[in-house]
């Protein structure tokens, strides 16, 4: 669909390719913003949370990009999970790394410290700052403690509004799993925010 | 599960949801900057022709070959070439007769007093050189 160089076509051809251009730039900027907050919630690092989309926006658009367009949600956010699973596993295997040597600093010359230092480091605006000292700081920091798959479950059915097929296919586990992770975050988050809300 | 506590959960979910909009909306400029940087990089990505199959076929193919190279250079210096002593030994022969170059030297300069030696019968004895 977009693959074949526009400019060697013929009109009708070329015109369809930048339509599916347009689409799929449409379908990226609908869901980058939602992507990025979901990359952030579970690693708590806006650079890193950045490259997580970008890698997905570019796989995406390599692999996939040939795909019908409604496919593309549950594509995209299956390519999102996997990159967030895989820097928490670098992650992890950094830190083991770091606990047998705890005299040593890190490759950037500082002190490898507790995981909740990797907090975002950006200056909210105003209005973030007036969100992020209420409610919506609860719940993310809420949603940051949930075991991973009900993490996943819940951002993806919940803020992303997948339907539980969408979900089951962008998470690869089955229907079932995902109402029951889905149910448990949510008894989970109600009980952990129900004085703040 | 009753009434209530469906639409307790129903207002929990709808509260929740318009709170990480809210958020989602509120990214820093910086941020959202380099979202739509990411997102025209995976466009231009996407609009690149892609190379036919037997190019992309190349690059690993390629990779296997340069990996059997080396392995086959790497066995065949491990297990060693049988011809290898043969040449040493001729380097020795070589290095023999450039270190007797000197003694041929002695030989050639000292002519005259090998002469003189032989001429004389008790040259070398105790006696004639009144040494004791």
């Amino acid at each position: 669909m977009l693959r074949s160089g526009a400019f060697d076509r013929q009109p009708a051809e070329r015109e369809s390719a930048l339509d599916a251009s347009r689409e799929l730039e449409r379908f990226l900027a609908s869901v980058e913003k939602r992507a990025f907050k979901i990359a952030q919630i579970a690693i708590r690092d806006v650079d890193d949370a950045l490259d997580i989309v970008q890698d997905a926006m570019l796989q995406l658009a390599r692999r996939y990009a040939d795909r019908p367009a409604d496919e593309w949600r549950p594509l995209f956010y299956r390519i999102l999970e996997n990159r967030i699973r895989d820097c928490q596993r670098r992650r992890t295997v950094r830190l083991r790394i770091f606990a047998w040597f705890p005299g040593r600093q890190d490759a950037e010359g500082e002190e490898p410290g507790d995981p909740m230092d990797l907090a975002p480091s950006h200056e909210p605006g105003p209005s973030e700052r007036m969100m992020m000292a209420g409610a919506l700081d609860a719940l993310e920091s809420a949603v940051g403690q949930l075991p991973k798959r009900q993490q996943q479950a819940f951002l993806l059915r919940n803020f992303e509004g997948l339907d539980v097929a969408e979900t089951a296919a962008a998470m690869g586990c089955s229907e079932g799993s995902v109402k029951t992770h889905y149910f448990r975050a949510v008894q989970v988050l109600r009980k952990a925010l129900g004085e703040h809300w | 599960m009753n009434e209530d506590s469906d639409s307790k959960q129903r207002d929990f979910e709808n509260r929740s949801r318009e709170l990480l909009q809210a958020g989602a909306e509120a990214l820093s400029a910086d941020v959202r900057s380099r979202l739509t940087q990411a997102r025209f990089k995976a466009l231009e990505e996407a609009r690149r022709p892609s190379s036919p199959a037997w190019v992309r076929m190349l690059v690993p193919a390629g990779g296997l070959a340069a990996a059997a190279l080396v392995a086959v250079i790497a066995w065949r210096g491990v297990s060693g070439n049988p011809e290898l002593p043969m040449s040493d030994s001729g380097r020795g022969d070589v290095l023999e007769v450039v270190a007797m170059a000197d003694d041929y030297e002695v030989l050639d300069d000292d002519v005259e007093f090998y002469q003189w030696l032989d001429a004389e019968p008790d040259a070398g004895s105790p006696d004639a050189t009144g040494i004791g």
